[in-house]
């Protein structure tokens, strides 16, 4: 009797499991797909297959793209041409790889073992097991259905252009898994890898340590992602038809491993080296997954109701800052108390909510990447730094905060807890005027103000105390102005205002933000060479203009808020504007 | 005082608060009762200027919110129904946060913030709000609406969550601040604690005012001898005996 009711409990729950796993599985892939973004809006499903159809884009061009080099090609023998056909498999690769990788450092948190799966789910008779397994399900498909957007396009177009010309089915077959492979293995090889440092910080380490140190190792991240692609041309340059040896560089290029796979798998036999890369692959991969491997079953073992889940619960340090810092603060910075609201509002947001830091991390790693770019141009082309040619160092510190400061502006927009605006919609007295000067200090003090001041020691080294001043000041006065018009017509509080998608119009302002990062960026650094070379005059002549452009320009954009109110619900503009002729007055 | 003029919110077909009108003295608590969906929370919204009515207006001594809005915010508390915080600021940060936002020196808010916290028995720790309990967070908005010494205290079921000592003592604060002259409007279904503290009470059902009285008067009136026999007579509520045993065999039909 006993038995047979066990017997008929063991059947039931082996039917409810698989039903539990499904549904499970759904419930955590949602919660990737519904990100603190989107939720708010409701605007699900739509944004999900923006992201869908953003990271296809890019993998649908490219064969296009690359489509009329291989006209060309196909009247080349097979050992020419193959070599030319590398830098396109390599980018496919880096593509995927990069894709995948920002992909999942912004689902970071949802990635983790969580504790908020065990608060919520406990009240359910679900067992461990069961949403682990969900877990792991949700860890395969997540990288799964981005790979294929990915890769769609390219693994059916490109292989015909890549294959030798006149080569049957089984060629076309082989290129296309060959290709797949490849892609896949990049893709797989990111994701595990993220997800297996992240977990080893999360076990090994206290909360405090990783507070400090996930948003590092995310900037660091970035940079890794898109060294992928800015270093791809520079790294296969060190690899030549016959190579049977492997520069240090190149072994330790995890794109270049990927391409050694795919190279391997069509049996393009013209560089052996392919063959220890693709060992690299196969290896890497092996391992980043053996470790995720090994770490959910710890956390499944001894930690899953703890990893990540103190980190959200506390905030700060122990530090107290000194009381000097305090003092300038108080009465010197910021002297009004709606200022330091605004300051101390902005700082703690960027500093702890994940979107918005990671938002602004990869911001500041593009700029980060562009001033790298310049610098190595100017190293390759003289050797080292001439004094007629700063332009390129001096640039360095325009470009990192022109991206510091469009990420903040950026980022403000997006809201942080929408529902919680009820404190400042409530609580708030000023006019946007005055609004408007506390969010444009917090832009200035959290964001140009750290770089410039990291960046100055390196600029006492190269150049001396008179003239690190002097740029330093340079810096300074920029900020401003690109501060100001940055903030033209904003009426919000940061991050206290609804969201709406369509509304930076980014796809039609890009050529404006890059003519006006050029025109900073590198503009303002030429004009700057120009001062420090000429004479007393020419630098006070310039710093009138220079003042009396930011007094311009903060009248403007002081003009530009006058008559609103402060927002805090954004009205979608009309998709279709009628003239309102059926309008009755 | 605070007044409220024939205060209309229409949802689309649904009006949620239909031609509400009162007053709100100084020095009194005016309870504000009805049942779930009566429309408490749309008037609170438009009341605390949160909220745009449809029609009517709000009048805080004499003059239309609305004029001079940025005057009245600097002098109204708010506790709103949903604890809605930045979860990832502590407690205390949250306070200063508002503390400032309410032009409160940084050495006033200094003092002021801590004992609060200690008062409330709330952590000053490094535990963000993200951990606190519903009580603790409650605690947080209560601390938030008062921490300025407002002269109108809106009060959105301020009660949900508290434990017996903390509601006790909320309850003591609000009748102080009454008693210094401060203008109450406390919206709230614990009719024992309206009973003991509202001079006044207002009635609410489907969005209408369907009663208006002190509550002696309210039991008089009606012949009940307890103010919540008045409230379901008034609002129309069914027995909940027989709901309660409907609500069960439709949960124990079936498997
Ligand atoms: N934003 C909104 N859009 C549409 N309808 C709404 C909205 N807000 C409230 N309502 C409707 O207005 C009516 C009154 O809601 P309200 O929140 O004021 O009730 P309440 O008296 O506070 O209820 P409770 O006691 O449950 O808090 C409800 O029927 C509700 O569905
Ligand atoms: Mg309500």
């Amino acid at each position: 009797m006993m038995s047979r009711a066990l017997g008929a409990r063991v059947a039931s729950q082996l039917r409810a499991e698989p039903r539990q796993l499904g549904l499970l599985t759904h419930v955590f892939l949602r919660r990737i797909t519904d990100s603190e973004l989107v939720s708010q809006q409701g605007e699900l499903s739509v944004t999900f297959s923006h992201v869908l159809a953003f990271i296809a884009l890019p993998g649908m061009l490219a064969p296009l793209l690359v489509m009329p080099k291989y006209s060309y090609l196909a009247t080349l023998p097979d050992w020419i041409r193959e070599p030319y056909t590398w830098d396109d498999k390599l980018l496919f690769v880096s593509l995927s790889m990069t894709l995948i990788g920002l992909l999942t450092l912004f689902h970071w948190d949802e990635l983790l073992l969580d504790g908020r799966d065990f608060s919520t789910l406990a009240a359910l008779p679900i067992r461990l097991r069961t949403m682990l397994g969900a877990k792991i399900v949700m860890l395969l498909s997540f990288p799964a259905v981005f790979l294929v957007a990915i890769s769609n396009v390219s693994s059916i177009l490109y292989p015909v252009m890549a294959m030798p010309p006149g080569s049957g089915l089984g060629v076309y077959g082989l290129t296309i898994a060959s290709h797949l492979c490849a892609v896949f293995a990049g893709g797989a090889f990111v994701f595990s890898a993220i997800l297996a440092v992240q977990g080893v910080i999360a076990t090994l380490c206290g909360n405090e340590t990783v507070r400090l140190v996930v948003p590092l190792l995310q900037f660091a991240l970035f940079l890794l992602m898109l060294s992928f692609f800015t270093l791809a041309p520079r790294m296969l340059a060190g690899i030549h038809p016959g190579d049977d040896r492997l520069g240090t560089a190149m072994g330790l290029f995890p794109p270049l491993w990927c391409l050694g796979l795919y190279e391997t798998m069509i049996g393009g036999g013209t560089a052996p080296v392919f063959g220890i890369l693709a060992g690299r692959a196969l290896g890497a991969l092996s391992l980043s997954v053996a470790t995720v491997c090994l770490i959910y079953l710890y956390a499944y073992l001894y930690k899953f109701r703890t990893i990540g889940e103190a980190r959200r619960a506390e905030a700060g340090t122990r530090l107290r800052p000194p009381k000097v810092a305090v003092w300038l603060f108080e009465s010197l910075l910021a002297r009004t108390p709606f200022d330091r609201a605004i300051i101390l509002f902005v700082g703690k947001t960027i500093r702890r909510s994940h979107i918005h830091r990671l938002i602004l991390i990869g911001f500041i790693s593009v700029g980060f990447m562009i001033a790298f770019e310049g610098l190595m141009a100017l190293l390759a082309q003289t050797g080292g730094p001439r004094d007629g040619q700063r332009t390129p160092l001096l640039a360095m510190q325009l470009i990192l905060t022109f991206f510091v400061l469009v990420g903040l502006r950026m980022v403000y927009a997006i809201p942080a807890e929408l529902r919680a605006n009820w404190v400042f919609q409530s609580a708030v007295t000023e006019e946007p005027r005055a609004c408007q000067t506390g969010v444009r200090k917090a832009m200035f003090y959290c964001g140009a103000c750290p770089i410039l001041i990291l960046l100055f020691p390196a600029y006492v080294v190269q150049w001396g105390w008179s003239e690190a001043v002097f740029h330093l000041g340079v810096g300074f006065a920029c900020s401003c102005l690109l501060i100001d018009a940055l903030l033209m017509g904003f009426t919000k509080i940061p991050f206290a205002c609804a969201y709406l998608p369509g509304r930076a119009r980014m796809t039609v302002r890009w050529p404006f933000y890059w003519l006006a990062f050029t025109a900073y960026g590198y503009g303002m650094a030429s004009i700057e060479a120009w001062i420090m070379e000429g004479s007393a005059v020419r630098f006070v002549s310039a710093a009138a203009i220079m003042l009396a452009a930011i007094a311009a320009l903060r009248i403007l954009s002081v003009r530009s808020v006058r008559n609103h109110a402060l927002l805090y619900d954004e009205e979608p503009e009309p998709y279709l504007c009628t003239l309102e002729l059926n309008r009755v007055e | 005082m605070l007044e409220v003029r024939n205060l209309t919110k229409v949802y689309g077909a649904l009006t949620a608060v239909d031609g509400v009108s009162f007053v709100a003295r100084p020095g009194e608590i005016l309870g504000y009762l009805g049942p779930n969906g009566s429309g408490k929370t749309t008037t609170v919204g438009m009341v605390t200027g949160l909220l745009k009515p449809t029609s009517g207006e709000v009048l805080f001594e004499g003059k239309d919110i609305q004029e001079d809005l940025r005057a009245y915010k600097l002098r109204l508390g708010y506790v709103p129904e949903e604890p809605a915080l930045y979860p990832y600021l502590t407690g205390r940060e949250y306070l200063e946060l508002v503390a400032r936002l309410r032009h409160i020196s940084e050495g006033r808010l200094g003092e002021k913030i801590p004992r609060l916290l200690e008062l409330l028995s709330l952590p000053d720790s490094f535990a963000t709000i993200a951990a606190y309990s519903k009580g603790m967070k409650q605690k947080v908005l209560v601390a938030a609406a008062i921490l300025h010494n407002p002269d109108v205290l809106i009060l959105d079921e301020p009660f949900s969550g508290l434990d017996v000592e903390s509601a006790m003592v909320l309850r003591e604060v609000i009748t102080d601040l009454a008693r210094d002259g401060k203008t109450i409007l406390f919206s709230s279904h614990l009719l024992e604690v309206v009973e003991k503290v509202c001079a006044r009470v207002l009635i609410l059902s489907k969005g209408r005012v369907v009663a208006e009285d002190t509550v002696e008067r309210l039991c008089e009136l009606q012949k009940q001898p307890k103010l919540e026999r008045v409230f379901s007579e008034l609002t129309a509520q069914t027995d909940p005996v027989t709901t309660a045993n409907k609500i069960l065999t439709v949960v124990k039909s079936g498997g």
